[in-house]
């Protein structure tokens, strides 16, 4: 599904130089569920970002569904956002100024998915988080893991087959945190998405099928569970 | 998009109001300024209805010396002239000569209408020294005795006193309590031609046989390649009859030289004055939307992460500016449409109507170069780099 080739990603400031990513090798099959530890500042950030094509790498060549996408121009690059990636991050990043609903339909503006359709997907795709009750509040009158899962019904509702999660859970308590675990499960094994997950809580690694152990910019060694919806 | 466009921007009601309010005054500084360079413009470049080439202008100050000295020493003088073989034309008049520092004026009009008008007297060869233009009607004759006199008006009086029919015929009192007929009327006619706006005048004639009424100055047109030696023989030949009077030949195009200097001097002063505001119009417009785009960087990186493409952040941008502008534009052209209403300038409703079409087109063309550069920068950004704006 993903294919990295000698990645690499430096990071030039005007006094130094920082290698974030060195010769990264990686593979991510379909319907995958692969979550990354690691200290804080190793590169995990940076890893998914250049796998959701968020930023340029410096080196390597990136492969989805046997695609080879690092060298397209921003119109191609958008349009696989668009339709084959779905984003999670730690703060949530909902545009504040605007609802719930609103929030979770942003995908389907870019797709020229009609009013009436749009409303439609993001409505469905709320009622699979759990929040079809709160669509007209806006993001600051929501608590941290309301936030969060309006942030996955917004990753959802274009139908990736990809998500990209960085610390979705950071932010949480374990009980929020659980829960919108279960949600992530549940997309993995009855959906078939495939995700690729940064975690610093080790018993949520446990939950996925493959940990991806990365030290300085690097993987260092991968460990393989059988997964299970608690 | 549209109208999550315009929730975003009722949402932002609070940093868009800034925006709203510069864009508002900018619009009215534009206006205003725009309506006083318009009608400069406007004023010099439409004809002043005199021809002032080769024309000069003869002064004449007899130091005190009472009429009936000087009747016959005027007799003389244009005896002289009569005999000069480079003079084409030549006519005696007052001293508000064209481009000169004299004014005359009072009112004139009906029973119903008085207008403060600048007024003439000349001779009836003061038509082909000026060569003035006739609208209407016929300009006045030597000999011409009739009673009531005969007066010739120009276009902008007779729109003042007798709006969409002719003149021809109608009789006018002036506040001397003389009444006159009109026999004709002159186009365009203003004293300092296209250095000034255009002003109601009229024209009667000195009756030359009246030793109480004795002309200031002479206008001479001289002919086309007249050989320069001409002007100290003149001089020389009425300095020899005036005696004691001071006399000077001044070209017209010399006398508008140093009316215009005058002219010019506050029209720089404005042009610099507007030149400085609207410098300062685009730096505020500048300011306040490279701050308003800065601020959103993260939502960008949402956008951009959500698949909008660089190009559809851009416009988004650009478009939401173009609102704004269009509101506060609106408010300043409703602002604006008061102007001419309450008479606020003074001047003719056309002008403010050019002044707001320019001002309009300004403000869009200033929004649009100030929010293109930062909503470029913005688009541009990687969207990791976006989100990490918070
Ligand atoms: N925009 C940037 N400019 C310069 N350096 C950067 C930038 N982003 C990240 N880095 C550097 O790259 C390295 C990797 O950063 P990254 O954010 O990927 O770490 P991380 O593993 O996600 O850490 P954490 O667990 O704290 O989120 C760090 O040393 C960081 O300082
Ligand atoms: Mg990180």
């Amino acid at each position: 599904m993903i294919l990295l080739s000698n990645i690499e990603k430096v990071y030039r400031t005007s006094s130094i130089q920082t290698l974030a990513l060195r010769n990264v090798n990686l593979a991510v099959a379909k319907g995958e569920f692969l979550s990354i530890m690691g200290p804080s500042g190793c590169g995990k950030s940076t890893l998914l970002n250049i796998m959701g094509l968020l930023d340029a790498p410096s080196g390597g060549t990136i492969k989805l569904d046997g695609q080879t996408v690092s060298n397209l121009p921003d119109q191609k690059l958008a349009k696989i956002r668009n339709e084959k990636l779905g984003f999670i991050f730690q703060s949530y990043h909902l545009i504040t100024d605007l609802n719930v609903i609103d929030n979770v339909e942003l995908p389907l503006i870019y797709r020229n998915v009609s009013a009436s359709e749009r409303k439609k997907r993001a409505m469905e795709a709320l009622e699979k988080v759990g929040l079809s009750a709160r669509t007209k509040h806006y993001p600051n009158q929501l608590s941290g893991g309301q936030r969060q899962r309006v942030a996955i019904a917004r990753a959802i509702v274009g139908r990736p087959e990809v998500i990209l999660a960085d610390e979705p859970t950071g932010n949480l308590d374990s009980v929020m945190g659980d829960e919108v675990m279960n949600i992530l499960l549940q997309l993995n094994q009855q959906d078939g998405t495939t995700i690729v997950m940064v975690t610093h809580d080790e018993a949520q690694a446990l939950r996925t099928q493959r940990l991806l152990r990365f030290f300085d910019g690097q993987p260092v060694n991968t460990e393989s569970y059988a997964t299970q919806l608690s | 998009m549209l109208t999550q466009l315009f929730k975003i921007m009722w949402r932002r009601k609070g940093s868009n109001f800034l925006l709203l309010t510069e864009i508002f005054f900018s619009f009215l500084v534009l206006f205003a300024t725009g309506t006083l360079i318009t009608e400069g413009l406007i004023n010099y470049f439409s004809p002043q209805g005199f021809d002032h080439t080769d024309v000069y202008d003869v002064r004449i100050n007899r130091q005190g010396e009472g009429n009936p000295e000087s009747f016959p020493k005027m007799q003389q003088i244009d005896q002289v002239l009569k005999g000069f073989p480079e003079i084409s034309n030549y006519s005696f008049t007052d001293v508000n000569t064209p481009f000169s520092f004299n004014i005359m004026d009072g009112s004139i009009g009906t029973e119903e209408q008085q207008v403060r008008s600048y007024n003439y007297r000349v001779e009836p060869a003061y038509l082909e020294t000026l060569d003035l233009e006739m609208a209407e009607g016929s300009w006045f004759q030597k000999g011409d005795v009739r009673i009531p006199k005969p007066v010739v008006i120009n276009e902008h009086l007779r729109d003042k006193l007798f709006p969409g029919e002719s003149a021809l015929g109608k009789r006018i009192k002036s506040d001397g309590g003389t009444e006159y007929q009109v026999t004709g009327v002159v186009k365009h006619f203003r004293q300092d031609g296209n250095l000034t706006a255009p002003e109601s005048s009229y024209f009667v004639m000195y009756n030359d046989k009246d030793t109480a009424d004795i002309a200031g100055n002479i206008l001479l047109e001289i002919k086309a390649g007249a050989h320069p030696a001409w002007q100290q023989n003149l001089i020389d030949q009425l300095q020899e009859i005036g005696g004691s009077w001071s006399i000077d030949l001044v070209p017209l195009t010399e006398a508008r030289a140093s009316k215009a200097k005058i002219k010019v001097i506050p029209a720089i002063a404005l042009a610099v004055v507007c030149g400085f505001l609207i410098f300062n119009v685009a730096l505020g417009l500048f300011g306040v939307l490279y701050y308003n785009i800065n601020k959103r960087y993260s939502e960008i990186g949402i956008r951009r992460a959500l698949g909008a493409t660089a190009t559809a952040v851009r416009r988004q941008m650009l478009g939401e500016v173009l609102v704004m502008a269009t509101l506060g534009v609106s408010l300043g052209v409703l602002l604006a449409l008061q102007f001419p209403l309450l008479g606020v300038m003074n001047v003719e409703t056309y002008i403010y109507l050019i002044a707001n079409a320019a001002a309009l087109l300004l403000i869009y063309l200033l929004v649009a170069l100030c929010a293109w550069f930062p909503s470029k920068q913005a688009a541009q950004i990687e969207p990791a780099i976006a989100l990490h704006y918070d």
